[in-house]
């Protein structure tokens, strides 16, 4: 009965984000990769909206399991119905991309198809493993997202007491995505166990490897897309920081799932049906509004997707096109947002980082020079030796790069430029963030530099791999220089 | 020529393929260290367990004091990192309770180190209970932690 509820609580919060996806996925044949991807997407959405509709139900109407039941019931159904109304209407664009002939597999997609398979087993073993010696996560898990799923979920009518502890370290601004998606599990099911938490772990690292492998897969074919998914498997912190279940995988989710879709939006064909373009759009602002309900850093990346689009498209397309661009990633973004600014405005104190209560001033942390080189400094030295791996990835990396050489497409110049700057802004802000820290600096930066580069691992993982030329590609070369007299 | 090209692409991707296999090996490798008969005997599983016996005399919501050894009351934030996790931990297993270290509670948490307990006291339900006067009682639990009980 136990395991019935579990996999309710899970499923039916996944089974209507999937449902949602499918209904505003672009129209297509039958894909199996398409199933697939939306199934890896549809894990973010699902217990987003899930802790969503839990958040509003305990701020207007107070716990309710039943009601919490229904509300559950009720999206599964409208979900439904949109879907059958999206099969229904036949305004739609019959197919979304170029017909692709399905090639057999070549050797080193078998290989690489194989080495995959192995490597996520025993990622997931291992995955298995450390949840079983450490089944309340690390630190920052059970002392702030876990407490606070606790406190939500046993609080009953008085889960708001969470907000006003005297001194303010549980940090109450946090926003609650990954909490309340606990808590909302717990209610569904009538208990507290620690199996939620680590589910819930689970489905955001290995969804984030199958986005990877999809998206990759599908822009630039089955082996780059099995390249890239092995660099994140086979990523020892990205695996160990899931099961510890510290929210950086979750957010490293969204931001490669807006990144994905984005660049899904900007590949396709101009069509003649216009309102239909944008359907990628609707779900990247999905994406990027519950990046901002699972970490504060989701507000930067809003914001550095939204300029580095403008910086990139708008000279190119115009401010008409953007405009328009933007109102499509309104539409999935706003009622995401308005649920973060009720949560900021009604429950949240003022971030600890931006307003500190102690340590030097603003000015005084700005005109600092030790800052900036100790903050580059770790930069480097971490960024050299990231992901926990035999040797610096970051080298082995720009030597696969050297090697292979680059492979970028002319339709997807902008889309890759777009997602590059997005990414430096955030590096910039992450950078900015520890020169100004209220805490001591290389303190700050020992406990956290390393975990905010892998929120952005991921999605580095993908624009990489689509910078670089397929294997597929280079071996093409290579035939074309040796067929040259 | 085209041997080197080919020779280049090879092992550019037989070296990616070759060193992620290895993380990926020495991760396996080192997990499988886990000892079965520890399970449910984590860290903080053992650590929530201290705390059964004082939840009867804690309220069921609301804000209990909490002070313990290393904790900087006035700026916690330089505590040293064990009399962090020990609070934080506090504070995960009696959540919807607010472990707060202010002052001025009608209930206050002491969490030290284990140690023995007091000559003049008498045994209540697995703690002893010493009369501090002023209506203040101190609950020890012999594990480390007392309560104090303000009855004003």
């Amino acid at each position: 009965m136990m395991i019935l509820n579990l996999v309710l609580a899970v499923l039916i919060p996944q089974l209507t984000a999937f449902i949602l996806i499918s209904a505003v996925w672009p129209r297509e044949k039958p894909n199996r990769s398409h199933l697939l991807l939306k199934c890896c997407l549809a894990v973010g959405p699902g217990f987003g909206l899930l802790s969503c509709v839990y958040f509003l139900q305990l701020s207007l109407f107070g716990p309710s399991r039943k009601g919490l039941a229904a509300a559950q019931m009720a999206l599964l159904i409208c979900a439904l119905a949109l879907l059958f109304y999206r099969l229904k209407s036949a305004k739609d664009v019959p197919a979304s991309e170029p017909v692709r002939t399905v090639l057999p597999r070549s050797r080193l997609q078998l290989i690489l198809s194989v080495l995959f398979v192995v490597a996520t087993v025993s990622a997931t073993l291992v995955f298995v493993f450390v949840s079983l010696k450490e089944p309340h996560g690390q630190w920052d898990a059970w002392a702030v997202y876990n407490m606070k799923a606790r406190f939500l979920f046993r609080a009953g009518d008085y889960w708001r007491d969470l907000f006003y502890e005297p001194t303010g370290w549980t940090s109450p601004d946090y926003p609650l995505l990954i909490p309340a998606a606990i808590a909302a599990c717990w209610t569904l099911m009538g208990h507290e166990t620690v199996v939620v938490p680590i589910l819930v772990a689970l489905l955001f690292t290995f969804a984030t490897i199958g986005v990877v492998y999809l998206s990759v897969s599908h822009l630039r074919g089955e082996s780059q897309g099995l390249l890239a998914g092995l660099l994140l498997v086979c990523t020892p912190f990205f695996i160990m920081h899931g099961a510890n279940q510290y929210t950086d995988v979750p957010l490293g989710f969204f931001l490669l799932a807006t990144i994905a879709l984005l660049h899904l939006q900007d590949v396709l064909p101009e069509r003649q049906h216009r309102s239909f373009q944008y359907r990628y759009l609707i779900l990247a602002g999905v994406m990027m509004g519950l990046s901002t309900w699972t970490k504060n850093e989701g507000v930067l990346f809003l914001a550095a997707i939204l300029a580095s689009r403008f910086a990139v498209f708008v000279p190119r397309n115009g401010l008409k096109v953007y405009l328009k661009q933007v109102s499509n990633v309104a539409i999935g973004l706003i009622p995401v947002l308005l649920v973060v600014i009720y949560f900021k405005a009604t429950l949240a104190t003022p971030n600890r980082m931006l307003f500190p209560p102690q340590g030097p001033s603003f000015v005084d942390k700005l005109l600092d020079a030790s800052r900036y080189w100790i903050t580059l400094d770790a930069f480097i030295t971490q960024g050299l030796g990231f992901g926990n791996w035999a040797v610096s990835l970051t080298a082995l990396l720009l030597f696969y790069l050297l090697l292979l050489g680059l492979g970028i497409r002319q339709n997807e110049r902008a889309s890759i430029a777009a997602s590059l700057i997005t990414l430096g802004i955030m590096l910039a802000g992450y950078f900015a963030a520890f020169v100004l820290s209220p805490l001591d600096v290389a303190g700050h930066i020992a406990s956290s530099l390393n975990r905010v580069l892998l929120q952005l691992w991921p999605s580095f993982i993908f624009v990489f791999f689509l910078i670089v030329r397929t294997p597929e590609q280079a071996l093409m070369k290579g035939e074309a220089v040796s067929a040259q007299p | 020529m085209s041997f080197d090209y080919y020779a280049r692409i090879k092992v550019a991707i037989g070296l990616l393929l070759f060193f992620a296999l290895l993380s990926n090996c020495r991760l396996f490798i080192n997990s499988l260290k886990l000892d079965l008969s520890q399970m449910g005997r984590d860290e903080v599983t053992l650590y929530q367990k201290r705390f059964d016996g004082i939840r009867n005399l804690l309220p069921v919501r609301g804000t209990v004091g909490y002070s313990g050894d290393g904790i900087n009351q006035a700026e916690y934030w330089k505590s040293d990192a064990s009399a962090l996790r020990n609070w934080f931990l506090a504070q995960y297993t009696l959540a919807p309770v607010v472990v707060s270290i202010t002052s001025n509670h009608k209930v206050s948490i002491i969490n030290g180190s284990a140690g023995g307990g007091d000559l003049d006291s008498s045994e209540n339900a697995g703690s002893t209970i010493r009369d501090l006067g002023n209506g203040m009682k101190l609950f020890d639990f012999g594990n480390g932690l007392k309560v104090v009980v303000s009855e004003q």
